[in-house]
């Protein structure tokens, strides 16, 4: 309980994280409730969520984004991944199912693919700006626990702020962008050689 | 992070994804989104922590010139163990002792306490057994009995913070304002000394048993530790109402 309180350094602080509460937590709550699909889950989720950007001195990185007009992405992303978490913890069935059936060492779930995955062939890649809308279609098709990830880096993030903000460790944080480039080259398929 | 071609292409193609959870979020309808009252409790006590913050920061320098607490152990070699439940309340005596910045409190049993529990070692006495006890008096270990403040003012909200096998933690409030805490805890090993060089220690009697109020000298912190042989119970305020502390004390039942 110190520590929470122990990382609010200042008032503006303070006055953030008061602001969150009260401006966001019922569409946070939304957020979870879709994919928890239970008051009491969807609820602890939000206050998961806001505990964790306390617990993890992410107060400034929010804050940031706030300032870059990107909170509100930052919110939805943390708040689903939460719900995530908590819903794979839970090892609930949910109307929506986040990739098949495969788990790995760390629980996470991902598709049984045989992609080659060959140096020469990702350095035929075409970058231009066909090949781009095509790849900015393909990742929002994405499952968001790929799609996240991507967006983050994007953002500027590192792994390490990354694994923070979703509550996940580094590691899985690398094999989740590492499986996200593999679904896109077999979605992509020859259209990213054109 | 960026390695290769299509590390880049996924970078330059991801600007502006995710645009629609931004479009979700703004167009979500919360009307019928109805918190529990528990939400709120846990949202508001969070709030008011936050607002508590300039004092704790003073309280954790004093703390961390030495590690607070009080120190209870059981001496092995005086421990006469009691099967019978209603000699597990007996009185456990504590020994302060004073060292040059700190100090001990340790509970023990009362010699004179130990011998009549002696005496009355059936078990003893059937298995001819007479070199040593059977009978034992066991610490809870866990919370087998809830006890808190009986006395309120009007006004105070109770507010449970934690109810758990090894502690209760209770916060009563008036309006906002933390007014004082409850914690009930078993016997621990950890070892826990407090800092008479930043605090005042002074005896007094809670319900007939020994208590020490600790007062910190640098703010109005104070703490009265107190324990029935059973539980180690604390109170803590922040205000500067001494005697209302005391009069909680005594109420825990």
């Amino acid at each position: 309980m110190l520590e929470i309180i122990m990382s609010i350094e200042n008032e503006e602080d303070r006055t953030f994280m008061e602001t969150l509460y009260y401006d966001y937590s019922k569409k946070m709550y939304s957020i979870a409730m879709d994919v928890l699909n239970n008051h009491h889950d969807a609820q602890d989720c939000v206050h998961e969520t806001i505990a964790r950007i306390i617990n993890d001195n992410k107060i400034d990185t929010f804050r940031q984004a706030q300032k870059n007009n990107y909170l509100i992405k930052l919110i939805v992303i943390a708040t689903r991944n939460n719900a995530i978490n908590l819903y794979n913890k839970n090892q609930r069935r949910n109307s929506r199912v986040f990739s098949t059936t495969v788990y790995d060492e760390e629980g996470e779930k991902w598709d049984i693919m045989d992609i080659p995955d060959t140096e020469s062939d990702v350095q035929k890649i075409i970058i231009n700006e066909e090949t781009c809308k095509i790849m900015h279609a393909l990742i929002n098709k994405l499952d968001f626990i790929y799609r996240d990830v991507i967006v983050l880096m994007q953002m500027g993030y590192s792994y390490e702020d990354i694994a923070g903000i979703l509550g996940i460790t580094v590691e899985t944080v690398r094999k989740r962008y590492s499986r996200a480039r593999a679904k896109l080259r077999e979605m992509g398929g020859k259209d990213l050689y054109v | 992070m960026y390695k290769d071609k299509l590390d880049y292409l996924i970078a330059l193609a991801a600007i502006g994804c995710g645009e629609d959870d931004v479009e979700m979020f703004n167009n979500l309808d919360t009307s019928k989104v109805v918190f529990d009252k528990s939400f709120y409790r846990i949202r508001d006590r969070r709030i008011r922590q936050y607002k508590r913050k300039p004092f704790v920061n003073a309280f954790k320098k004093v703390m961390s010139r030495v590690a607070v607490a009080v120190l209870a152990i059981i001496s092995a070699g005086t421990l006469a163990v009691v099967a019978i439940p209603s000699l597990r309340e007996a009185l456990f005596g504590a020994i302060v002792e004073w060292y040059e910045d700190y100090l001990t409190i340790n509970y023990e049993m009362p010699d004179d306490e130990i011998e009549e529990t002696e005496g009355v070692n059936g078990a003893d006495t059937e298995t001819g057994n007479d070199s040593e006890t059977t009978e034992q008096i066991v610490r809870p270990t866990k919370i087998e009995e809830v006890k808190k403040p009986t006395y309120y003012q009007e006004g105070i909200i109770e507010d449970i913070v934690v109810q758990s096998r090894m502690q209760v933690y209770i916060e009563y409030y008036f309006g906002e304002n933390l007014i004082y805490s409850y914690k009930q805890l078993v016997f621990s090993e950890d070892d826990m000394y407090v800092n008479n060089e930043s605090a005042v220690v002074q005896n007094i009697e809670i319900n007939g048993f020994t208590a020490y109020l600790v007062e910190l000298v640098e703010s109005s912190h104070k703490k009265i530790i107190w324990t029935d042989g059973l539980y180690i119970y604390q109170l803590t305020t922040e205000s500067s109402n001494f005697d209302l502390l005391i009069i909680v004390a005594e109420s825990v039942k």
